[in-house]
């Protein structure tokens, strides 16, 4: 009860945090696709180059996210420059990896009928491999989504907002109502979105498609009915 | 239509696919490339629509170079067809059948126009089809709709590699025989790729056999049936290439037709006279010359009155005009009869088939003089 009444005496301060938090994830989402995307498109081409480019960006992964924050402040000292900067390098493992491997997946007889039908290699990774893959490519920008708002939330450290702001500074005064101001929307927030561009995802799957929609295959395929 | 000059691909890691091959094939033939495995088959293939580059050699098509054209204005105006299909599964059956016109820019309303009079040609009902995704068609709708996407645009030729390969017997069957009617219209030039060689002597014009990158021979199916240039082809076309000739051959140019008949209403002693000449059976038509039974020589009694109605023996064996004499002889062999009617949709008469017919078009010559002997009214 007591909880509540904290809560919605500060609803209007959750909200403004909120919205920095999704404001944050979101430019960083948006960046961090617009980099995987060309590069996990790019390093098909080479088998050599993906390797090594696929190594990096785990390795990026491996670092722990305060230490990456650590090593961004004497760089760009503090603020949510950093801390998207941060975001974007940890969303490029989940959005390259799966660029790369949906679209070195995509069936060759596909690959061989549309070059055999006239398409020129741009007009086949447009037409063809992108939208062919595109539920993968859904699965790895959802997985980054997800990750980014829980790392957005150790950002606010250094100054990027969020709502871990309500979490730290109930940590530190030892107000749990204010911590758990911050961790229920956080929380809500990532599984929301996980659940949305799941279903998104599933839309856009090629082996879901019919015309009387997929929910009915859907329902069969898991054994339902 | 199409020349290969002394074509060879020898890839990059020295292997000669392809070895000096010559080919001349006319506009609306159909050249069917036969061979084992890894013969070569569909790199020659695809050295006509560039997906691979010959290593030396000429390719032309209407008298043009064809690696002096642009590759992809190439490929739009060639058809390909290829055993796994290939379909686009993000795309619904009219979005996959549209790829080439709208690379090739045609309007919507033409483009929805031909959808509608591909699918109609097709055999599919372009109302329910057109709106579905290639995971909703059985195989053999699948491997239709790769036919009808190949001929969007009505290119002159047409490339198929094993299109029909991953089918089961029966759905294989019927989209041969489909494709030939379809042939018989859109009069395609058309390199087909097959190992199978019953599916080679079905549908071609033209038989290339190949072998290790070579042609070893290049001739009709009859041909190559008959004449074997070599052992390998001998082999290849297999023990039963008798049989196979069979197929190839209709009944109407097989039957015969000059055979004696018996009026249903004839006097015996009428039929008896037509018996004097050495035959054994006969059919008997009516005045319509509808066939209404045979007449066996022993069955009559000379001395009895009336016609020789009363001695019509039924049932008995008819085939239509067009159907193979492989048909004919398996019913034949079902019915075990000697001879079978021929007759027309009404049950008009005209003409015989027997074991002799078969003798004649595929026996061997030594069997010349085993065939004396006068069965069913045939001279
Ligand atoms: N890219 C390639 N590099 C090397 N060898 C190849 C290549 N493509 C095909 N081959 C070889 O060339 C031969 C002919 O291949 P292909 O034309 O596909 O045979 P098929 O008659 O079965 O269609 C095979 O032995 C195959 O292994
Ligand atoms: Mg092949």
């Amino acid at each position: 009860m007591e909880f509540f009444n904290y809560f919605f005496t500060r609803y209007e301060q959750i909200g403004r945090l909120l919205l920095e938090h999704v404001e944050v994830t979101l430019i960083a989402v948006v960046l961090a696709v617009v980099i995987g995307l060309p590069v996990g498109i790019l390093i098909t081409k080479n088998e050599t180059v993906a390797k090594i480019v696929l190594y990096i960006v785990g390795i990026i992964q491996t670092v722990p996210s305060i230490a990456l924050f650590g090593l961004l402040i004497p760089i760009m000292g503090i603020g949510n420059k950093p801390a998207i900067v941060a975001l974007v390098l940890y969303g490029q493992l989940p959005i390259i990896r799966n660029v790369y491997t949906g679209i070195k997946n995509v069936d060759p007889a596909m690959l061989e009928a549309a070059r055999g039908m006239g398409m020129t290699g741009l007009q086949i990774l447009w037409r063809v491999q992108i939208p062919a893959t595109f539920s993968i490519i859904l699965g790895g920008i959802r997985v980054a989504t997800v990750a980014l708002i829980g790392i957005a939330t150790i950002a606010s450290f250094i100054g990027a907002g969020g709502l871990g702001d309500m979490i730290f500074r109930g940590i530190s005064t030892i107000n749990f109502n204010m911590v758990l101001s911050g961790a229920i929307p956080v929380a809500l927030l990532a599984l929301g979105t996980d659940y949305g561009l799941a279903l998104l995802e599933r839309s856009a799957d090629p082996m879901q498609k019919s015309k009387k929609g997929s929910a009915h295959k859907r329902a069969q395929d898991q054994g339902g009915y | 239509m199409i020349s290969l000059r002394g074509v060879s691909k020898i890839f990059d890691n020295g292997f000669t696919a392809v070895d000096k091959v010559s080919l001349e094939i006319k506009a609306g033939e159909l050249v069917v490339l036969i061979g084992s495995s890894g013969c070569g088959k569909t790199t020659t293939m695809k050295m006509i629509n560039r997906l691979i580059e010959p290593s030396s050699g000429q390719i032309l098509i209407k008298g043009e170079d064809i690696l002096k054209a642009d590759p992809i204005e190439l490929r739009r105006n060639i058809g390909y067809v290829i055993q796994e299909i290939g379909l686009f599964p993000h795309m619904t059956i009219a979005e996959n059948i549209a790829v080439v016109p709208q690379l090739k820019k045609w309007s919507s309303d033409q483009i929805k126009k031909r959808i509608q009079e591909l699918l109609e040609l097709m055999g599919l009902d372009p109302d329910t089809t057109a709106r579905k995704y290639p995971n909703e068609l059985s195989g053999g709708q699948r491997q239709r709709i790769g036919v009808a996407r190949a001929l969007a645009v009505d290119p002159p030729i047409m490339l198929m590699d094993e299109p029909f390969g991953a089918l089961d017997p029966i759905s294989r069957e019927q989209l041969q025989d489909e494709f030939l009617k379809l042939q018989a219209t859109v009069k395609k030039t058309i390199v087909f790729v097959t190992h199978d060689m019953d599916e080679a002597i079905k549908l071609a014009d033209r038989i290339v056999v190949l072998h290790e990158g070579r042609v070893i021979q290049c001739a009709s199916p009859r041909e190559i049936l008959r004449n074997p240039a070599n052992e390998f082809v001998r082999d290849f076309v297999g023990a039963d290439h008798t049989l196979k000739q069979l197929s190839l051959i209709k009944v109407r140019e097989a039957m015969q037709s000059d055979m004696i008949t018996l009026y249903a209403d004839e006097s015996i002693p009428a039929a008896m006279a037509k018996f004097a000449q050495g035959y054994r059976s006969m059919f008997a038509i009516n005045r319509q010359g509808i066939v209404k039974g045979y007449v066996n020589k022993s069955d009559i009694n000379p001395l009895q009155d009336g016609s020789i109605n009363q001695y019509i023996r039924t049932p008995f064996s008819t085939i239509s005009p067009d159907k193979s004499l492989k048909e004919a002889l398996t019913l034949m062999i079902q019915r075990d009869a000697g001879y079978i009617a021929v007759v027309d949709d009404h049950g008009t008469l005209l003409g015989v088939i027997s074991t002799n017919s078969l003798h004649r078009l595929v026996g061997e010559p030594y069997l010349e003089a085993e065939r004396e002997v006068r069965e069913i009214g045939i001279l």
